[in-house]
Protein backbone atom coordinates (compact mmCIF):
# COMPACT_ATOMS: atom_id res chain seq x y z
CA UNK A 1 0.00 0.00 0.00
CA UNK A 2 2.68 2.84 1.24
CA UNK A 3 4.39 1.43 -2.45
CA UNK A 4 1.42 2.55 -4.54
CA UNK A 5 0.88 5.59 -2.26
CA UNK A 6 4.93 6.50 -3.11
CA UNK A 7 4.44 5.84 -6.92
CA UNK A 8 1.62 8.06 -6.97
CA UNK A 9 3.59 10.91 -5.29
CA UNK A 10 6.51 10.70 -7.53
CA UNK A 11 4.07 10.59 -10.34
CA UNK A 12 2.02 13.51 -9.80
CA UNK A 13 5.46 15.18 -8.78
CA UNK A 14 6.69 13.89 -12.33
CA UNK A 15 3.78 15.15 -14.06
CA UNK A 16 3.83 18.57 -12.53
CA UNK A 17 7.53 18.74 -13.78
CA UNK A 18 6.54 18.26 -17.42
CA UNK A 19 3.78 20.58 -16.92
CA UNK A 20 6.34 23.61 -15.71
CA UNK A 21 8.95 22.47 -18.09
CA UNK A 22 6.09 23.52 -21.73
CA UNK A 23 5.53 26.69 -19.58
CA UNK A 24 9.23 27.81 -18.69
CA UNK A 25 9.80 30.21 -21.16
CA UNK A 26 14.03 30.68 -20.47
CA UNK A 27 16.26 27.86 -21.86
CA UNK A 28 17.89 26.99 -18.80
CA UNK A 29 15.28 26.83 -16.45
CA UNK A 30 14.25 24.37 -18.87
CA UNK A 31 17.31 22.96 -18.81
CA UNK A 32 16.98 22.65 -14.71
CA UNK A 33 13.37 21.12 -14.83
CA UNK A 34 14.56 18.93 -17.41
CA UNK A 35 17.51 17.62 -14.93
CA UNK A 36 15.01 17.36 -12.06
CA UNK A 37 12.54 15.72 -13.78
CA UNK A 38 15.32 12.80 -14.44
CA UNK A 39 15.61 12.32 -11.12
CA UNK A 40 12.03 11.92 -10.34
CA UNK A 41 11.68 9.28 -13.64
CA UNK A 42 14.55 7.36 -12.57
CA UNK A 43 12.63 7.25 -8.90
CA UNK A 44 8.94 6.41 -10.51
CA UNK A 45 10.61 3.36 -12.28
CA UNK A 46 12.59 2.56 -9.02
CA UNK A 47 15.92 2.61 -11.05
CA UNK A 48 18.16 2.74 -8.33
CA UNK B 1 21.81 34.11 -21.49
CA UNK B 2 19.55 35.18 -23.65
CA UNK B 3 15.70 34.90 -22.87
CA UNK B 4 14.56 32.36 -24.98
CA UNK B 5 10.96 32.98 -26.35
CA UNK B 6 8.58 29.96 -24.67
CA UNK B 7 8.50 27.41 -27.19
CA UNK B 8 7.26 23.88 -27.20
CA UNK B 9 9.96 22.95 -29.16
CA UNK B 10 12.93 23.73 -26.93
CA UNK B 11 10.57 21.83 -24.21
CA UNK B 12 10.17 18.78 -26.67
CA UNK B 13 13.57 18.75 -27.06
CA UNK B 14 14.45 19.18 -23.07
CA UNK B 15 12.52 16.35 -22.79
CA UNK B 16 14.12 14.41 -25.31
CA UNK B 17 17.48 14.63 -23.40
CA UNK B 18 15.31 13.60 -20.27
CA UNK B 19 14.85 10.51 -21.93
CA UNK B 20 18.80 10.11 -22.93
CA UNK B 21 19.70 11.44 -19.66
CA UNK B 22 17.51 8.33 -17.78
CA UNK B 23 18.89 5.53 -20.53
CA UNK B 24 22.54 6.31 -19.80
CA UNK B 25 22.11 6.48 -16.21
CA UNK B 26 19.50 4.01 -15.66
CA UNK B 27 21.37 1.69 -17.57
CA UNK B 28 24.57 2.27 -15.44
CA UNK B 29 22.03 1.41 -12.55
CA UNK B 30 20.69 -1.71 -14.00
CA UNK B 31 23.93 -3.13 -14.87
CA UNK B 32 25.13 -2.70 -10.95
CA UNK B 33 22.39 -5.37 -10.57
CA UNK B 34 24.27 -8.23 -12.55
CA UNK B 35 26.99 -10.01 -10.00
CA UNK B 36 30.34 -10.11 -11.74
CA UNK B 37 31.65 -13.53 -12.90
CA UNK B 38 33.56 -15.65 -10.49
CA UNK B 39 35.75 -19.19 -11.27
CA UNK B 40 36.27 -21.47 -8.71
CA UNK B 41 38.80 -23.34 -8.58
CA UNK B 42 38.93 -26.90 -9.46
CA UNK B 43 38.28 -28.19 -5.67
CA UNK B 44 34.62 -26.92 -6.01
CA UNK B 45 32.24 -29.67 -5.22
CA UNK B 46 28.81 -27.97 -5.72
CA UNK B 47 27.36 -24.03 -6.31
CA UNK B 48 24.45 -23.63 -4.61
CA UNK B 49 21.78 -21.11 -3.72
CA UNK B 50 21.10 -19.58 -0.10
CA UNK B 51 17.45 -20.39 -0.86
CA UNK B 52 18.27 -23.85 -1.23
CA UNK B 53 18.77 -23.58 2.59
CA UNK B 54 15.66 -20.99 2.70
CA UNK B 55 13.10 -21.24 0.05
CA UNK B 56 11.39 -18.32 0.18
CA UNK B 57 14.81 -16.20 -0.92
CA UNK B 58 14.02 -17.63 -4.19
CA UNK B 59 13.50 -15.23 -7.18
CA UNK B 60 14.22 -12.65 -4.48
CA UNK B 61 17.38 -9.86 -4.65
CA UNK B 62 18.37 -11.37 -1.36
CA UNK B 63 19.39 -14.94 -3.21
CA UNK B 64 22.99 -15.48 -3.45
CA UNK B 65 25.72 -17.94 -4.06
CA UNK B 66 27.42 -20.48 -1.67
CA UNK B 67 30.12 -21.92 -3.08
CA UNK B 68 30.93 -25.89 -1.31
CA UNK B 69 34.16 -27.32 -0.99
CA UNK B 70 34.49 -30.62 0.31
CA UNK B 71 37.66 -32.42 1.22
CA UNK B 72 38.50 -36.02 0.73
CA UNK B 73 39.25 -36.68 4.33
CA UNK B 74 36.40 -36.02 7.69
CA UNK B 75 37.23 -32.84 9.67
CA UNK B 76 35.09 -29.78 10.47
CA UNK B 77 33.15 -27.46 8.85
CA UNK B 78 33.99 -23.92 8.09
CA UNK B 79 31.69 -21.14 6.92
CA UNK B 80 33.35 -17.92 5.26
CA UNK B 81 31.15 -15.23 4.57
CA UNK B 82 32.13 -12.27 2.41
CA UNK B 83 30.45 -9.05 1.56
CA UNK B 84 27.84 -8.57 4.82
CA UNK B 85 29.32 -4.77 3.79
CA UNK B 86 29.45 -4.86 0.31
CA UNK B 87 31.23 -1.38 0.95
CA UNK B 88 34.15 -3.21 2.69
CA UNK B 89 36.00 -4.79 -0.32
CA UNK B 90 38.80 -6.50 1.72
CA UNK B 91 36.20 -9.14 3.06
CA UNK B 92 34.74 -9.97 -0.36
CA UNK B 93 37.73 -10.03 -2.34
CA UNK B 94 39.36 -12.45 0.19
CA UNK B 95 35.99 -14.65 -0.12
CA UNK B 96 36.66 -14.49 -3.87
CA UNK B 97 40.46 -16.03 -3.42
CA UNK B 98 39.54 -18.52 -1.56
CA UNK B 99 36.46 -19.62 -3.94
CA UNK B 100 39.04 -19.46 -7.13
CA UNK B 101 42.23 -21.06 -5.24
CA UNK B 102 41.63 -23.75 -2.29
CA UNK B 103 41.40 -27.38 -2.62
CA UNK B 104 40.39 -28.50 0.94
CA UNK B 105 41.95 -31.80 2.13
CA UNK B 106 40.09 -32.66 5.38
CA UNK B 107 36.87 -30.92 6.41
CA UNK B 108 34.16 -29.11 4.36
CA UNK B 109 34.47 -25.50 3.54
CA UNK B 110 31.42 -23.14 2.91
CA UNK B 111 32.17 -19.44 0.97
CA UNK B 112 29.38 -16.99 0.57
CA UNK B 113 31.57 -13.97 -1.19
CA UNK B 114 27.80 -11.88 -1.40
CA UNK B 115 26.53 -12.39 1.58
CA UNK B 116 24.12 -9.22 1.15
CA UNK B 117 23.62 -9.29 -3.05
CA UNK B 118 21.03 -7.10 -2.80
CA UNK B 119 23.36 -4.54 -0.96
CA UNK B 120 25.95 -5.02 -3.86
CA UNK B 121 23.37 -3.38 -6.16
CA UNK B 122 23.65 0.38 -5.33
CA UNK B 123 26.22 2.41 -3.56
CA UNK B 124 25.84 4.52 -0.48
CA UNK B 125 24.04 7.91 -1.35
CA UNK B 126 25.70 11.22 -1.22
CA UNK B 127 29.14 9.64 -0.82
CA UNK B 128 30.64 9.96 -4.32
CA UNK B 129 31.98 6.04 -4.71
CA UNK B 130 32.75 4.81 -7.53
CA UNK B 131 29.98 2.24 -8.99
CA UNK B 132 32.96 -0.20 -9.27
CA UNK B 133 36.73 -0.66 -8.30
CA UNK B 134 39.72 -2.39 -10.51
CA UNK B 135 42.02 -4.97 -9.18
CA UNK B 136 44.85 -5.59 -11.43
CA UNK B 137 45.88 -8.96 -12.18
CA UNK B 138 48.59 -10.54 -14.76
CA UNK B 139 46.10 -10.23 -17.59
CA UNK B 140 44.14 -6.77 -17.22
CA UNK B 141 42.08 -5.35 -14.41
CA UNK B 142 38.99 -7.21 -12.89
CA UNK B 143 35.92 -5.09 -11.90
CA UNK B 144 34.25 -5.78 -9.20
CA UNK B 145 31.40 -3.70 -7.58
CA UNK B 146 31.65 -1.43 -4.58
CA UNK B 147 28.09 -1.41 -3.02
CA UNK B 148 26.66 -0.34 -0.21
CA UNK B 149 26.64 -1.14 3.80
CA UNK B 150 23.16 -1.91 3.41
CA UNK B 151 20.45 -3.68 1.17
CA UNK B 152 18.92 -1.63 -1.57
CA UNK B 153 15.78 -0.15 0.03
CA UNK B 154 14.07 -0.87 -4.11
CA UNK B 155 14.23 -4.13 -2.50
CA UNK B 156 13.19 -3.51 1.31
CA UNK B 157 11.41 -0.07 1.52
CA UNK B 158 10.10 2.04 3.85
CA UNK B 159 12.54 2.07 6.82
CA UNK B 160 10.99 1.76 10.19
CA UNK B 161 11.53 4.99 12.74
CA UNK B 162 12.83 2.37 15.09
CA UNK B 163 13.92 -0.93 14.41
CA UNK B 164 14.12 -3.77 17.15
CA UNK B 165 15.58 -6.77 15.80
CA UNK B 166 15.10 -10.25 15.94
CA UNK B 167 17.72 -10.29 19.29
CA UNK B 168 15.41 -7.80 20.79
CA UNK B 169 17.88 -4.59 20.80
CA UNK B 170 16.78 -1.31 20.15
CA UNK B 171 18.44 0.49 16.75
CA UNK B 172 17.74 2.94 14.48
CA UNK B 173 15.54 2.38 11.53
CA UNK B 174 17.78 2.03 8.69
CA UNK B 175 19.77 -0.88 10.70
CA UNK B 176 16.98 -2.87 9.39
CA UNK B 177 18.50 -3.15 6.40
CA UNK B 178 22.23 -3.86 7.83
CA UNK B 179 22.89 -7.67 7.68
CA UNK B 180 25.18 -7.60 10.48
CA UNK B 181 22.14 -6.24 12.52
CA UNK B 182 19.49 -9.04 11.44
CA UNK B 183 20.94 -11.91 13.38
CA UNK B 184 19.26 -14.64 13.70
CA UNK B 185 16.88 -13.46 11.19
CA UNK B 186 13.16 -13.74 10.75
CA UNK B 187 11.76 -16.56 8.55
CA UNK B 188 8.87 -14.15 7.93
CA UNK B 189 10.38 -10.30 8.55
CA UNK B 190 12.00 -8.18 6.20
CA UNK B 191 14.18 -9.28 3.11
CA UNK B 192 17.50 -8.99 5.23
CA UNK B 193 16.06 -10.77 8.52
CA UNK B 194 15.29 -13.20 5.69
CA UNK B 195 19.25 -12.97 4.59
CA UNK B 196 20.47 -13.47 8.06
CA UNK B 197 17.57 -16.33 8.32
CA UNK B 198 18.90 -18.06 5.49
CA UNK B 199 22.39 -18.27 6.98
CA UNK B 200 21.48 -19.81 10.00
CA UNK B 201 19.76 -22.41 8.02
CA UNK B 202 22.90 -22.75 5.80
CA UNK B 203 24.77 -23.42 9.55
CA UNK B 204 22.32 -25.72 10.75
CA UNK B 205 21.76 -27.85 7.63
CA UNK B 206 25.34 -27.90 7.39
CA UNK B 207 26.23 -28.47 10.73
CA UNK B 208 29.32 -25.34 10.29
CA UNK B 209 31.79 -25.99 13.33
CA UNK B 210 33.33 -22.46 12.63
CA UNK B 211 31.61 -19.28 10.96
CA UNK B 212 33.83 -16.03 9.97
CA UNK B 213 32.72 -13.33 9.21
CA UNK B 214 34.98 -11.27 7.07
CA UNK B 215 34.86 -6.72 7.39
CA UNK B 216 36.78 -3.78 7.16
CA UNK B 217 36.23 -0.40 9.28
CA UNK B 218 37.47 2.93 9.12
CA UNK B 219 40.69 3.72 10.60
CA UNK B 220 39.32 6.10 12.54
CA UNK B 221 37.33 3.28 14.56
CA UNK B 222 38.30 1.55 17.60
CA UNK B 223 37.48 -2.12 16.49
CA UNK B 224 40.18 -2.53 13.67
CA UNK B 225 42.87 -4.87 12.73
CA UNK B 226 40.97 -7.23 15.01
CA UNK B 227 39.34 -10.60 15.89
CA UNK B 228 35.69 -10.06 17.37
CA UNK B 229 34.87 -13.61 19.28
CA UNK B 230 32.36 -15.19 20.60
CA UNK B 231 33.05 -16.23 24.05
CA UNK B 232 32.65 -19.93 23.22
CA UNK B 233 35.75 -19.23 20.49
CA UNK B 234 38.09 -17.46 23.35
CA UNK B 235 40.67 -19.94 22.99
CA UNK B 236 40.77 -20.54 19.50
CA UNK B 237 41.00 -16.43 19.10
CA UNK B 238 43.88 -16.48 21.71
CA UNK B 239 45.64 -18.92 19.60
CA UNK B 240 45.24 -17.48 16.53
CA UNK B 241 46.78 -13.83 18.18
CA UNK B 242 49.58 -15.74 19.19
CA UNK B 243 50.28 -17.26 15.69
CA UNK B 244 49.52 -13.63 13.99
CA UNK B 245 51.92 -11.93 15.96
CA UNK B 246 54.48 -14.49 15.39
CA UNK B 247 53.98 -13.89 12.23
CA UNK B 248 54.03 -10.27 12.32
CA UNK B 249 50.58 -9.24 12.36
CA UNK B 250 49.46 -6.43 14.89
CA UNK B 251 46.34 -7.47 15.89
CA UNK B 252 43.97 -7.51 19.10
CA UNK B 253 41.38 -9.36 20.71
CA UNK B 254 37.45 -8.14 21.51
CA UNK B 255 34.87 -10.33 23.16
CA UNK B 256 32.06 -9.76 21.54
CA UNK B 257 29.96 -7.89 23.69
CA UNK B 258 26.56 -9.68 25.19
CA UNK B 259 24.43 -6.56 25.35
CA UNK B 260 25.17 -5.85 21.89
CA UNK B 261 22.46 -7.79 19.68
CA UNK B 262 21.90 -8.90 16.13
CA UNK B 263 25.82 -9.44 14.84
CA UNK B 264 27.13 -12.40 13.59
CA UNK B 265 29.43 -12.90 16.54
CA UNK B 266 27.07 -13.04 19.39
CA UNK B 267 24.09 -14.69 17.35
CA UNK B 268 26.03 -17.30 15.75
CA UNK B 269 27.57 -18.79 18.86
CA UNK B 270 24.39 -18.01 20.85
CA UNK B 271 21.62 -19.76 18.44
CA UNK B 272 23.74 -22.24 16.58
CA UNK B 273 26.06 -22.96 18.74
CA UNK B 274 29.07 -22.57 16.53
CA UNK B 275 32.61 -21.05 17.00
CA UNK B 276 31.89 -17.32 15.91
CA UNK B 277 34.74 -14.92 14.63
CA UNK B 278 34.25 -11.59 12.66
CA UNK B 279 37.40 -10.22 11.37
CA UNK B 280 38.01 -6.19 11.17
CA UNK B 281 40.50 -4.47 8.63
CA UNK B 282 41.40 -0.73 8.24
CA UNK B 283 40.10 0.67 4.99
CA UNK B 284 40.39 4.19 4.15
CA UNK B 285 38.14 4.55 1.60
CA UNK B 286 35.29 3.63 4.08
CA UNK B 287 36.24 6.13 6.54
CA UNK B 288 35.08 9.92 7.53
CA UNK B 289 38.60 11.47 7.36
CA UNK B 290 39.04 10.66 3.46
CA UNK B 291 40.20 12.45 0.58
CA UNK B 292 38.41 11.70 -2.97
CA UNK B 293 36.82 8.41 -3.00
CA UNK B 294 37.91 6.25 -5.92
CA UNK B 295 39.11 2.61 -7.35
CA UNK B 296 42.64 3.76 -6.66
CA UNK B 297 41.90 4.62 -3.12
CA UNK B 298 40.25 1.35 -2.52
CA UNK B 299 43.06 -0.91 -4.09
CA UNK B 300 46.25 1.31 -3.18
CA UNK B 301 44.74 2.31 -0.29
CA UNK B 302 46.43 6.08 0.01
CA UNK B 303 45.05 8.86 1.52
CA UNK B 304 47.15 12.03 2.80
CA UNK B 305 44.53 13.14 5.03
CA UNK B 306 44.83 9.54 6.90
CA UNK B 307 48.36 10.11 6.80
CA UNK B 308 47.81 13.38 8.25
CA UNK B 309 45.08 12.12 10.79
CA UNK B 310 47.76 9.35 11.74
CA UNK B 311 50.71 11.81 12.58
CA UNK B 312 48.19 13.63 14.63
CA UNK B 313 47.46 10.50 16.54
CA UNK B 314 43.60 10.26 15.59
CA UNK B 315 43.77 6.94 14.24
CA UNK B 316 43.69 3.18 16.18
CA UNK B 317 45.97 1.94 13.22
CA UNK B 318 49.64 2.83 11.81
CA UNK B 319 48.94 4.55 8.37
CA UNK B 320 51.95 5.95 6.85
CA UNK B 321 52.20 7.68 3.07
CA UNK B 322 51.96 4.30 1.72
CA UNK B 323 48.83 3.67 2.84
CA UNK B 324 47.02 0.50 3.76
CA UNK B 325 46.63 -1.47 -0.08
CA UNK B 326 43.84 -4.00 -0.48
CA UNK B 327 47.00 -6.75 -1.04
CA UNK B 328 47.65 -5.99 2.70
CA UNK B 329 44.19 -5.93 3.91
CA UNK B 330 42.99 -9.32 2.10
CA UNK B 331 46.59 -10.76 3.45
CA UNK B 332 45.76 -10.29 6.89
CA UNK B 333 42.37 -11.94 6.55
CA UNK B 334 44.18 -14.64 4.91
CA UNK B 335 46.44 -15.20 7.22
CA UNK B 336 43.68 -14.60 10.23
CA UNK B 337 42.08 -17.52 8.65
CA UNK B 338 45.07 -19.90 8.83
CA UNK B 339 45.98 -18.76 11.88
CA UNK B 340 42.14 -19.89 12.93
CA UNK B 341 42.07 -22.74 10.68
CA UNK B 342 45.53 -24.35 12.94
CA UNK B 343 44.16 -23.50 16.40
CA UNK B 344 40.83 -25.30 15.28
CA UNK B 345 42.93 -28.52 14.81
CA UNK B 346 45.05 -27.99 18.03
CA UNK B 347 41.96 -27.28 20.35
CA UNK B 348 39.54 -30.48 18.35
CA UNK B 349 41.23 -32.27 16.23
CA UNK B 350 38.54 -34.26 15.11
CA UNK B 351 36.86 -31.07 13.73
CA UNK B 352 39.97 -30.13 11.70
CA UNK B 353 40.05 -28.23 8.46
CA UNK B 354 43.12 -29.11 6.10
CA UNK B 355 43.32 -26.98 3.00
CA UNK B 356 45.68 -26.40 -0.08
CA UNK B 357 45.61 -23.60 -2.49
CA UNK B 358 44.73 -21.13 0.29
CA UNK B 359 47.12 -18.01 -0.91
CA UNK B 360 49.95 -17.37 1.17
CA UNK B 361 49.66 -14.18 3.32
CA UNK B 362 53.26 -13.04 2.44
CA UNK B 363 53.14 -13.68 -1.17
CA UNK B 364 49.70 -11.95 -1.33
CA UNK B 365 51.01 -8.78 0.04
CA UNK B 366 54.33 -9.12 -2.45
CA UNK B 367 52.66 -9.90 -5.40
CA UNK B 368 49.11 -8.33 -4.61
CA UNK B 369 45.18 -10.29 -5.14
CA UNK B 370 45.74 -9.94 -8.83
CA UNK B 371 48.39 -12.78 -8.63
CA UNK B 372 46.12 -14.81 -7.03
CA UNK B 373 42.41 -14.47 -9.28
CA UNK B 374 41.27 -15.65 -12.61
CA UNK B 375 42.19 -13.33 -15.54
CA UNK B 376 39.43 -11.36 -16.53
CA UNK B 377 37.32 -12.25 -19.81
Amino acid sequence: MIRILYHLIVLYLSLHLLWHLFRQKKAESQAGTALVLTLFLLRLFLVK
Amino acid sequence: MKEVKRTGLSAVFFLFMTGVLCFFSGRSFQAMHHPEPLYPSAGLTARHQLSDYFPPLKRTHGDTEVYIFRGTEKGGNLLVLGGTHPNEPAGMITAVLLVENIRPRQGNVFVVPRANASGFSHSDPQEGNPQRFAVPTPAGPRLFRLGSRLTNPVDQWPDPAIYINPAGQTLSGNEVRNLNRCYPGRADGFLTERIAFGIMELIRKEHVDIGVDLHESAPEYPVINAIVFHENSSELAALALLELQAEGFEIRLEASPVNLRGLSHREWGDHAGIKAVLLETPNASHGRLKGKPSSSLIVDGKDKFYAKAARLGWLFVPYGEEGIPLAQRVARHLAALKALLGGLAEIEPEKAIEVEGLPAAAEVQQKGVGAFLHPPH
